[in-house]
């Protein structure tokens, strides 16, 4: 409590220095009139009886530095006029400041990028429905494209696995939108069918992509296609009637059936997707040389949500 | 009427706290309540008072704000806080054992020894 009082004063002081240098004035003026006045009481001329109360109050400015020590203003003070020293010398060699300013510019400016780079990479987390389950599969041995895995490979893991609560799949692609004439590019995912159900991305309108569309040659509603939030506002102005609307992908019609939430960006934490496609829709666009029935074309990338309660080294030996 | 004694180092502290535990004064008043309960017979330097209360209001022991003199003009008046009550019984105390020890050690007679 005391330190507080302390504080308050100190700061009191320090803010309205004109107010407190005011009061004190007051105070030392009205003392010395007081006295004066005692004396004239006592039958000392006004003169006379002015020059006692100064002599005996002794040196004004003295006393009022005193009581500025008191309450430690004597060190803001002297902060104050160091500041100021220092901002002159400053000035005076302006090619030193130059060279200084712009060191300390450029060191927090790396430090800066740097630390953006780490956030995006290491920091910042997958914004999916818990993502410290999410693991990502690894081939083992010596493998083509360590990471990536076949389509056959992917369905039989998918078809078979027992150590994750679910597996999905996705690979990245880019797709021409354009009718005719000058190309026009959407980042793009192929997606397995239980891609959205795994992350726990819920659809902003619409519906997300299913096991059911997930066929090859597409399911029961043709090839389908979910866009996200971004590009729903960039490439259709956020239209409201945007479900059954078409998208052309490669110059493929899909059917535009959902658009995902501002939030969820796709499994790259640094770079956006625009659309989502089955993968059971790839001979679409690949008619002569599909990928899906092609044992050497390593393309797919697998993720598996933990088990709640199963560390990642039980998955790893099933 | 006999010479006035000065005041005994770091001892305006605690006689300032002691005029203002009885009244709330303003500073002159406390010069004036001071002297007349010593029955005139300490010299207090009248300026070295003001840092005194400063330091004390600013250590939380006393407090101030400003109101009407006695003859309609405005004065800064001091008053005890709660804190500075504990802190002049502590040096009250204080004082009493030191006068008694001191008080002792001059009354010694050679035989006493």
């Amino acid at each position: 409590m005391r330190a507080g009082v302390t504080l308050r004063s100190w700061l009191r002081a320090g803010l309205h220095r004109s107010r407190m240098e005011q009061d004190m004035d007051n105070e030392i003026h009205f003392h010395i009139e007081r006295y004066t006045e005692d004396l004239v009481r006592d039958g000392i001329s006004p003169e006379e009886a002015r020059r006692r109360a100064l002599a005996e109050f002794g040196a004004v400015e003295g006393h009022k530095e005193e009581c500025r020590q008191a309450i430690g203003l004597r060190l803001l003070d002297e902060v104050r006029a160091d500041l100021r020293f220092a901002c002159r010398m400053l000035r005076q060699s302006s090619a030193f400041t130059t060279v200084a300013i712009f060191s300390l510019a450029l060191g927090i400016g790396a430090n800066t990028a740097i630390f953006s780079m780490l956030n995006a990479t290491m920091l910042r987390t997958l914004p999916v429905e818990d993502p410290h389950r999410l693991v990502q599969l690894q081939s083992s041995g010596r493998a083509f494209r360590p990471g990536y895995f076949s389509n056959s490979i992917w369905e039989q893991v998918r078809d078979r696995q027992q150590a994750f609560s679910g597996m999905l799949s996705w690979s990245t692609d880019r797709f021409d939108l354009s009718v005719g004439g000058e190309s026009h590019f959407a980042e793009g995912l192929w997606v397995s069918g239980n891609f959205f159900r795994v992350l726990g991305v819920p659809a902003m309108r619409g519906r997300l992509i299913t096991t059911d569309d997930d066929v090859h040659g597409g399911g029961h509603a043709g090839p389908v296609a979910v866009i996200s939030y971004s590009f729903w506002k960039r490439h259709f102005g956020g239209d409201p009637n945007i479900l059954g609307k078409t998208v052309r992908l490669d110059r493929h019609p899909f059917a535009i059936i959902g658009v995902t939430p501002p939030w969820f960006t796709g499994l790259d934490v640094d770079r956006g997707y625009d659309v989502y496609i089955p993968i059971g829709c790839e001979p679409i666009l690949h008619t002569e040389s599909s990928m899906l029935a092609d044992r050497y074309a390593w393309w797919l990338r697998i993720l598996g949500r933990l088990k709640p309660g199963e560390a990642s080294q039980e998955a790893e030996s099933a | 009427m006999a010479k006035r004694l000065d005041l005994l180092q770091g001892t305006l502290d605690m006689l300032i706290l002691k005029a203002v535990s009885l009244d709330r004064l303003h500073g002159y008043g406390i010069l004036l309540r001071i002297q007349q309960i010593s029955g005139e017979r300490l010299q207090i330097q009248q300026g070295s008072l003001y840092p005194a209360l400063y330091r004390l209001e600013h250590q939380g022991l006393i407090a101030s704000e400003w109101g009407e003199s006695e003859n309609k003009r405005k004065a800064k008046y001091y008053r005890l806080t709660a804190v500075g009550r504990r802190q002049l019984h502590d040096e009250q105390q204080n004082w009493r054992r030191m006068a008694d020890i001191i008080a002792g050690i001059m009354n010694t007679a050679p035989e006493e020894l």
